[in-house]
């Protein structure tokens, strides 16, 4: 087989315009009110990706967990299709920022009409009210390309909270305790993305996550990550999704470190299964 | 086949770093081991550098396979970066959105190569083996333009918000299909591109432009370097690639770009063709039809090197298609050395 590729033009929105402005509310992991982004869909769309910005914690150097909701429908109707989580750990010169700024969705969202509303908003684990801006990025349809898209929604372990915080070892490189980010409950997973945040400076980390329950878990995959400067690649999204989750699986992480007993917070973006 | 995969990320080192330094402006340090020999058919999925003390840095990584002193190019990525210093803090890691494919008992080394000769201090890669997804590179080539000490291509944004730029030409004309990734993408000290900046990808000639697609950015990070597509575009060969862009802001600093693709091999013999299923046609010297089967075959096409592959416990010798046709990820023909 060939490596499948995207014919189709990929389209954003706002379009050659600035992006939306968005407020956080004032209250941790409490929503912004929506704000639209595209006030009708030309065509059935498939959602790409969302760019997003801001210089919260430009002079403050602070950490923080955040959500991004992409949602359909008139206001006050509006329905998530999508959530993406974000870490933030220092924004430094006036050119920089922490974060990842363009999130490509590994598997695209194929549920927007055509004649639809979409709208965005945000929550995040502090009250600082510096506004963000966003965009989206999107595919019209019918597709010409074959790829693979989901109706079913973006979702965040865990939502709406920080991350888990895990612990390497007490050794370099040792292993640090497992976990848990799922319980042994919910529905298969496909597992899309990890969101990263580093505490501490100058180091180098493996991040393990495993299935099975306390005690006897079975690492899945691991992730490399390196950081200086306590800057590091927050967001990571998994190009080949890991369909390896059954339903009612405990989902666990664990870390090793050059830092011995060094610290990050880790969270999971993830979409139920069915596809 | 899905891009979904159950087959775990590995990282390679463990424990430590691959120590990397280019050597003078745009000269490559020394080749570094990555693996002696793969143990199974791998799949580069990315890699993450630290270290060192740089600023305003165009480097490029170079993947190769084949024994030391016959090296191999299999894969370059040439990135933005922006600075190592406190001031911004400079550690990138991506993940390939294709990860590169290479066969097993090969012997697999990097080097880099920068502008002014500073650069990352350390690497670690993360790989697959025996990946379960055909989205990996079989027969193409890992690239970017620009290449090495060829003129830096910049765009030079328009000053009225949102209006278009000229189009910049990337590639005169692909030589081989290409399948596009992405872009790295920097623009120092961009005021007001927090709103926004949107680059188009067309085709065509100067003036007569076709875009493709649009990739939307924002003010550009010190760590973020590569700015994907949903998946790979195609462009057939003999094209010519441009971009332009608009943004946000009156600013007029210039706007670096690298494109990274995958090309297709020039020489079909050059073809990695690592674990996919494929479907073996074995013929005799009057091409008559002796066998097919569907299996995970391993072959590895090295480089113009002939490798037997045994089959049925029959030795053949790996031949190109008589009439010139590339083997593709598909279907192999191996024709029997009497």
């Amino acid at each position: 087989m060939a490596i499948t590729t995207l014919i189709d033009r990929q389209y954003t929105a706002p379009a050659g315009a600035d992006a939306v402005t968005v407020t956080p509310a004032a209250v941790a992991w409490t929503n912004s009110a929506y704000v639209e982004v595209l006030a009708s869909t030309p065509a059935a769309c498939v959602l790409t990706g969302v760019t997003f910005y801001s210089i919260h914690g430009f002079t403050e150097s602070t950490a923080y967990d955040g959500e991004i909701d992409v949602a359909t429908g008139a206001a006050s109707s509006e329905v998530v299709i999508a959530t993406v989580r974000f870490y933030s750990r220092l924004v430094f010169t006036s050119g920089q920022i922490g974060p990842i700024l363009t999130y490509v969705f590994p598997i695209p969202i194929d549920n927007i009409g055509s004649g639809v509303r979409l709208s965005v908003r945000l929550r995040k684990n502090n009250t600082n009210l510096t506004v963000w801006n966003m965009s989206i990025n999107y595919l019209q349809k019918p597709l010409t390309s074959t790829i693979l898209t989901t109706a079913k929604p973006q979702l965040v372990i865990p939502p709406a909270t920080v991350g888990v915080t895990v612990t390497a070892g007490g050794l370099a490189w040792g292993n640090g305790l497992w976990v848990q980010l799922r319980a042994a409950t919910g529905n298969a997973l496909v597992i899309t993305g990890v969101v990263f945040g580093a505490l501490s400076a100058n180091a180098d980390f493996e991040i393990d996550l495993g299935t099975g329950g306390s005690g006897s878990e079975t690492v899945i995959t691991t992730l490399r990550i390196a950081a200086l400067n306590q800057g590091n690649p927050q967001h990571q999204p998994l190009p080949h999704p890991l369909d390896n989750v059954t339903a009612s699986t405990r989902i666990a992480v664990r870390m090793r470190c050059s830092t011995a007993s060094n610290t990050a917070i880790i969270s999971l973006m993830v979409i139920e299964k069915p596809l | 086949m899905s891009i979904l995969t159950n087959t775990p990320l590995k990282s390679i080192p463990f424990a430590t770093n691959f120590t990397i330094a280019a050597s003078g402006v745009w000269g490559f340090g020394s080749y570094v081991e990555i693996f002696s020999t793969t143990p199974n058919p791998i799949a580069i999925a990315g890699f993450q550098i630290s270290g060192g003390t740089y600023s305003n840095l165009n480097w490029e990584l170079e993947i190769s396979t084949g024994a030391v002193s016959s090296e191999v190019v299999v894969g370059t990525i040439r990135l933005y970066l922006v600075n190592s210093g406190n001031s911004v803090g400079a550690p990138v890691g991506i993940l390939l959105p294709v990860p590169l494919g290479i066969p097993t008992g090969v012997r697999v080394s990097i080097r880099v190569r920068s502008n002014n000769a500073n650069g990352p201090g350390f690497i670690s890669f993360n790989y697959y083996e025996n990946l379960s997804s055909d989205q990996v590179s079989t027969t193409e080539i890992l690239k970017s333009v620009p290449v090495g000490s060829a003129t830096v291509l910049q765009v030079t944004p328009n000053t009225t918000p949102w209006a278009n730029s000229a189009w910049l030409q990337l590639i005169a004309s692909t030589p081989q299909n290409i399948k596009i990734l992405g872009i790295s993408p920097y623009a120092d000290n961009v005021p007001g591109t927090s709103l926004g900046i949107e680059y188009d990808i067309g085709t065509g000639g100067s003036g007569s432009e076709t875009v493709l697609t649009t990739l939307r950015h924002t003010q550009v990070s010190s760590r973020f370097t590569a700015l994907w597509l949903p998946a790979p575009l195609p462009v057939a060969a003999g094209n010519r690639v441009a971009i332009r862009l608009r943004k946000a802001g009156t600013n007029a600093n210039l706007h670096t770009i690298s494109l990274i693709y995958y090309e297709d091999s020039a020489t079909p013999t050059f073809g990695r063709i690592s674990q996919l299923p494929v479907e073996v046609a074995v013929l005799d010297d009057s091409a008559n039809f002796l066998r097919i089967s569907q299996l995970p075959v391993e072959v590895a096409l090295l480089h113009d090197i002939p490798v037997q592959l045994r089959l049925s416990q029959l030795a053949v010798e790996v031949m190109v298609d008589p009439l010139g046709i590339p083997p593709s990820t598909e279907q192999i023909q191996l024709f029997i050395v009497s």
